[in-house]
């Protein structure tokens, strides 16, 4: 028989359940509260041992780039450079190096890596309408707006669907302020030129 | 170097949400992909990315709280103060007005409680890897907490394979204690022998907030025929005492080995020495209102208060107070003398 060493979500207490089915239902001895576990069979996975690299024995060897004094096992599939075992790292069924994948994620190419991005639709939309409340500032936050709705078009955005409709708005928006001011602007001039 | 976008994300449903009145400070989600869970949590203008693939899930495991029966009686407490307070302000103090004011604040208070009653019980659910324990905070509510998990199961056994009578271990005569997160948690549950830390408490503290609660449930039942201002700085002296034991036995039986019953009924006597104090206090203030003449007296424990609500919260306030008293103190003697014999037999 096998019990599962698991934490009461409700006080916190460590509890003993006995998996005698993979989903198992019982209360805390503790707080009483109802406790369900589904377990799955990496539970009873060892985890794999990381690897070290294999040292160099017989010279003319291909070595490591980062590490010439390891044996090189595979070739960086973004940059060339040899590799070994220990810094090849596997991603999508691609061999790449540390420096590769530190590029891809600050360039936001590797997307299972991204772990935070910054949502500039949303800032942008930001400065487009909310100083509408306070229309006089608009003529510094509508250039704003536009300069960081055609600055971030590329940028790499949030993983999860999102479209690109915030950063239209944003920059219809951010012009037809930029437009609006443009006319009183020429109002202005021309009343007074032409008075 | 692989492609952007690679992945279809799904919404899975559930969201957690910290907000401040109007404004929100951040708000987690769950998406499902192919591979993997990816929980994020968005600020104003950011997002994070956690990623669980569920090759490596070890476990889910969703535990029922009580945070929403509280949230509940804590509502549903407030809202009756704030109704009653209404009523009186409009029967007594011919105040339309402040009755509906205090009547609009307790029907606000009536929908938050529907709605609370309506999303169902709270939960915590936790999912285990080998090197993560991650509160899933999106999934707070039991039956979105179920229904998740029911849409995740089939996905990760089809990732891992499913678990066999031999893996757990059927049939077998020897005892076998499986970690999981072993990478993860801290060393008092890496022992294969859980420490369960059961301290014994002697529950002095917990006698002590009785009595003290029993003179006061005495002293309430009194008040509906003798009041006078000594008497009432002695009830609130006694009222002050009772709440400080309160909160320390509550604080002393955490992890104690007293009866659960025990532990439940020093709850209770919490929440009735604060329902009580708000009540007293709400119909006080009304009563003070409407009786401008009462403004001059030099103090407040001076004021005595009459009238039939008076003398009704009088005798429910001593009768729960007493019941409450006699019935911790009739389970402590239990325990104790339970806990003696245990001791007198094992010695």
């Amino acid at each position: 028989m096998k019990a599962l060493q698991i934490e009461c979500g409700n006080c916190r207490m460590p509890i003993s359940l006995i998996l005698s089915d993979p989903s198992v239902q019982s209360a805390c001895p503790s707080c009483r509260a109802d406790i369900r576990v589904d377990a799955f069979p990496a539970l009873f996975h060892d985890v794999a041992p990381g690897s070290s690299g294999e040292a160099l024995f017989t010279e003319g060897e291909s070595s490591c780039f980062y590490h010439s004094a390891k044996k090189a096992v595979v070739p960086c599939e973004g940059c060339g450079r040899f590799l070994c075992s220990l810094c090849d790292i596997e991603l999508d069924g691609k061999h790449l190096c540390p420096t590769c994948i530190e590029k891809g994620v600050k360039k936001g190419k590797l997307e299972r890596l991204q772990a935070d991005v910054t949502r500039y639709d949303d800032i942008a939309m930001l400065l487009a309408v909310v100083p509408l409340i306070f229309f006089c500032v608009t003529v510094f936050t509508a250039p704003a707006a536009l300069f960081i709705a055609v600055r971030h078009w590329n940028s790499p955005g949030t993983v999860t669907p999102r479209g690109k409709w915030r950063f239209v708005a944003a920059i219809i928006l951010s012009s037809l302020e930029m437009i609006g001011w443009g006319i009183a602007a020429i109002r202005l001039m021309g009343n007074t030129i032409f008075k | 170097m692989t492609s952007k976008k690679t992945s279809t994300y799904r919404r899975l449903p559930g969201r957690a949400r910290k907000r401040f009145g109007l404004l929100e400070f951040y708000w987690n989600r769950l998406w499902l992909a192919d591979d993997h869970i990816l929980q994020v949590h968005m600020t104003a203008y950011s997002e994070s990315y956690k990623r669980f693939y569920l090759k490596d899930i070890q476990a889910i495991a969703i535990s029922r709280t009580t945070s929403g029966r509280t949230a509940n009686v804590i509502l549903a407490c407030v809202a009756a103060g704030f109704g009653l307070a209404g009523l009186m302000a409009a029967v007594w103090w011919k105040s339309t007005p402040a009755g509906v004011l205090l009547g609009v604040w307790a029907g606000i208070l009536l929908l938050a409680l529907l709605l609370n009653s309506l999303f169902g019980p709270t939960c915590v659910c936790r999912l285990h890897t080998a090197v993560h324990v991650e509160h899933l905070t999106s999934l707070g509510r039991l039956r979105t907490a179920r229904k998740v998990v029911g849409m995740l199961k089939p996905l990760i056994e089809a990732a891992q394979g499913k678990l066999t009578p031999e893996d757990l271990g059927a049939g077998s005569e020897d005892w076998v204690d499986v970690q999981a997160s072993v990478h993860a948690l801290p060393d008092q549950f890496v022992s294969s022998e859980p420490k369960q830390e059961w301290r014994h408490e002697h529950g002095r503290l917990h006698l002590a907030l009785f009595v003290s609660l029993f003179i006061l449930g005495l002293s309430a039942l009194s008040d509906v025929y003798y009041q006078n201002a000594l008497k009432n700085m002695a009830d609130m002296a006694c009222f002050v005492a009772s709440m400080v034991l309160a909160v320390i036995a509550l604080r002393k039986q955490n992890r104690s080995d007293l009866p659960l019953a025990l532990r439940r009924i020093t709850w209770a006597v919490l929440a009735v020495l604060i329902g009580g104090y708000l009540f007293g206090s709400i119909y006080g203030a009304v009563y003070v209102m409407s009786h401008p003449e009462l403004v001059s007296q030099s103090i407040p424990q001076e004021i005595r208060l009459r009238g039939s609500v008076f003398e009704s919260y009088c005798i429910v306030i001593g009768v729960l107070h007493s019941a409450l008293a006699i019935s911790g103190i009739a389970l402590l003697n239990k325990f104790r003398t339970k806990y003696a014999a245990s001791q007198t037999s094992s010695s």
